[in-house]
């Protein structure tokens, strides 16, 4: 892991989310009725399951300062530049892909996408990249009316 | 056919095989199985986001149909991983992952076959036995749970949830801030007692609560992706000539006992919740090498190292159906996929399932039988045809597997929201990956979240608040305190053998 600290301020950092989580939750959950233990409201469970999150939570951050450097945490392998690049351009195409599927339709908006995840993080040469997202998306189309899936409709036809 | 009491076993079996023979059925399963095998021979897409891919196709199907073909891709799956494990060291499934210790090393001394047939005779073996084990012990398990009140399904479930985080990956700790949040997650949506909106954010989409597929999809199949996107995953098959796949009279010999015993291990050990297939098939290896007279072949090419956890793994597919049918309580990920599907089709399973839907249960279960037979024809002769599958490149599958995802998850309930909830669990469960919080306890807490919150509160209403309803009534309180003893064991055992270490020294003179 370069340039990202060691592996004990990695748990110490997700415990600290997961205790935020709790803390806002419990606030959140004495917004709904918690009642008592012989009437139970709908913020009864939420509420102890919070509580429960926070207590844990702090149990291991007090154990990510003791367990510092002990434990290996993070997968390994993980430090490369160029994976995390193309994990960013995966995400960023398929959050843009759910949102197109709705303007452009499933055939269009599923050529962009495959373009952009065989072009960009497949590294294939542009013809390669295009023969094979206009083939994959008519044999995608293909498949799922063939299996009566529902498709998003799309303004522009299919 | 008068309701399912009346009938007895056989009878209800033969019920079983004619529904489960259907032409519609028989086709259903053999798609499942072909698929199952399919995706268990590629590495890098596993059953559980397989089946969450073809939910919306069952949508169509009966209910009875649906599940057996679901089923089906369970089981063959088992199979395909282990052909991986041995050709390419690789496990297509992760329930392989210790076939690849002497299937491969069989592989690389020109044994491929020998090691291919006895994990294939293995598993069917062991699924036969899984399938006669589940006829027997299912029906008496569902009378048992038809007695269930609600203070008995909450200490069942207490006892479930310390399990599953008890046998998770990596730091218990971790794996019990998961299931913590998983049961908060749970919660999100309407009260299921008085319907008041919890944690909706006025969001109509989440007044449904989260979606069990986006959430599997998203958690399993998504990270995963995003995982071998960023690692690169290897590939490489080892090219050999595959010949003689029927093992020689001195492998049955070897294999008979690592093969009873492996059924015997994975089906007792797959009842259990949170085992799934893979920790029974690492426990049937350490069995078999530890009993072996020949312990040092263990790593090097033993047979025995692939008959028993190949065995093992398939027997405990079928043990976890048991808590499923007969409880409704799914013990792993993928009987909480098999649970979605029952519930799409409006059937809760249970211990009503077998009176209300006897055509469900023994169709399904018979249909692992035939499943079972069909895999065993099936994958010796086309082995050769699965090898030449493993050479597509990752490059190809992914973001087929990604569109996939996608599709899927919009078409549960057509929600563009839905794919949002995916794709934000993908990268939930990537980051858990990264930092070792096992993402098998949140799911399975967030499935049970539910009737776990109805019986505790429900437990509540009836004792008028007192929490000792719990220890009165003697089952809850007998779960309740086999929690108590898993949690406690870890901090207790080493103590006690300290105990006994000083003992001992002192005696001595």
């Amino acid at each position: 892991m370069r340039g990202r600290g060691r592996p004990g301020q990695h748990d110490r950092w997700v415990a600290g989310f997961l205790l935020l989580v709790g803390l806002l939750s419990a606030f959140e959950a004495r917004g709904l009725t918690v009642g008592e233990l012989g009437r139970p409201g709908p913020g009864f469970f939420p509420f102890y399951l919070a509580v429960a999150l926070s207590i844990v939570s702090v149990a291991l951050l007090v154990r990510s300062f003791h367990h510092a450097g002990l434990e290996g945490t993070a997968a390994q392998g993980s430090g490369e530049q160029s994976g995390g690049n193309k994990i960013i351009w995966t995400l960023l195409a398929l959050f843009g892909y759910t949102f197109a599927l709705d303007h452009l339709g499933f055939l269009v908006a599923t050529f962009l996408l495959m373009l952009i995840l065989f072009r960009v993080v497949e590294l294939r040469r542009w013809p390669a990249a295009v023969a094979g997202s206009l083939a994959t998306s008519l044999l995608a189309y293909g498949l799922f009316k063939l299996l009566q899936i529902r498709l998003p409709p799309g303004i522009w036809g299919p | 056919m008068k309701g399912g009491d009346k009938m007895d076993l056989v009878q209800s079996v033969l019920y079983g095989f004619s529904v489960s023979l259907e032409p519609t059925n028989l086709a259903a399963c053999f798609a499942g199985v072909l698929i199952g095998t399919l995706v268990g021979v590629l590495p890098g897409i596993g059953s559980v986001v397989t089946m969450s891919l073809l939910f919306p196709v069952t949508y169509t199907m009966s209910a009875t149909t649906s599940l057996i073909m679901l089923a089906g891709i369970y089981y063959g799956a088992m199979y395909g991983g282990s052909t991986t494990s041995i050709l390419v060291n690789v496990p297509g499934e992760a329930a392989s992952v210790v076939t690849c210790l002497d299937g491969h090393q069989m592989a690389r001394r020109g044994r491929a076959g020998p090691a291919l047939g006895i994990a294939a005779f293995g598993s069917f073996i062991a699924g036969t036995f899984g399938v006669v084990g589940i006829m027997l012990l299912a029906p008496p398990l569902a009378s048992i749970a038809l007695r269930f009140g609600p203070p008995e399904i909450f200490g069942l479930l207490i006892l479930g949830f310390t399990m599953v985080t008890f046998l998770a990956r990596g730091s218990k700790l971790k794996a019990a801030a998961m299931a913590i949040l998983g049961l908060f997650l749970g919660t999100v949506g309407l009260d299921p007692i008085v319907g008041t909106p919890r944690f909706t954010f006025r969001s109509v989409t989440l007044m449904d609560g989260l979606g069990l597929v986006p959430l599997i999809m998203g958690l399993f199949g998504v990270a995963e992706v995003l995982l071998n996107i960023e690692q690169g995953l290897q590939q490489g098959v080892f090219e050999t000539r595959i010949k003689g796949l029927l093992p020689t009279r001195q492998d049955w010999k070897d294999s008979a006992g690592p093969v009873a015993r492996g059924s015997l291990l994975g089906f007792f050990l797959g009842i259990l919740p949170g085992m799934g297939t893979i920790i029974p098939s690492f426990i049937s290896y350490g069995v078999e090498r530890r009993i072996s007279k020949h312990p040092e072949k263990f790593g090097a090419g033993a047979i025995e190292g692939v008959a028993g956890p190949e065995s093992a793994n398939n027997a405990a597919t079928a043990g976890s159906m048991i808590p499923l049918l007969t409880l409704g309580i799914p013990p792993n990920v993928v009987m909480a996929v098999l649970l979605g599907a029952f519930l799409v089709h409006g059937v809760q399973p249970g211990p009503l399932l077998m009176k209300e839907h006897p055509e469900i249960f023994w169709g399904v279960i018979t249909s692992m039988y035939v499943g079972n037979a069909m895999l065993l024809v099936l994958n010796l002769p086309l082995i050769g045809l699965w090898v030449q599958l493993l050479k597509v490149p990752y490059g190809i599958l992914f973001p087929l597997i990604l569109l996939f995802c996608v599709i899927g998850a919009y078409s549960v309930s057509g929600n563009i929201w839905d794919i949002i909830t995916m794709l934000a669990f993908g990268v939930v469960g990537y980051l858990m990956k990264k930092f070792q919080y096992d993402p098998v306890p949140l799911l399975l807490a967030f499935v049970l979240g539910r009737m776990a919150e109805e019986s505790l509160r429900q437990s509540l209403l009836l004792s008028r608040g007192s929490l000792m309803i719990f220890l009165w009534r003697p089952l809850s309180g007998a779960f309740l305190l086999s929690a108590l003893v898993l949690i406690l064991l870890p901090f207790v055992v080493p103590r006690v053998k300290a105990a006994f270490r000083m003992v001992n020294q002192r005696n001595q003179p």
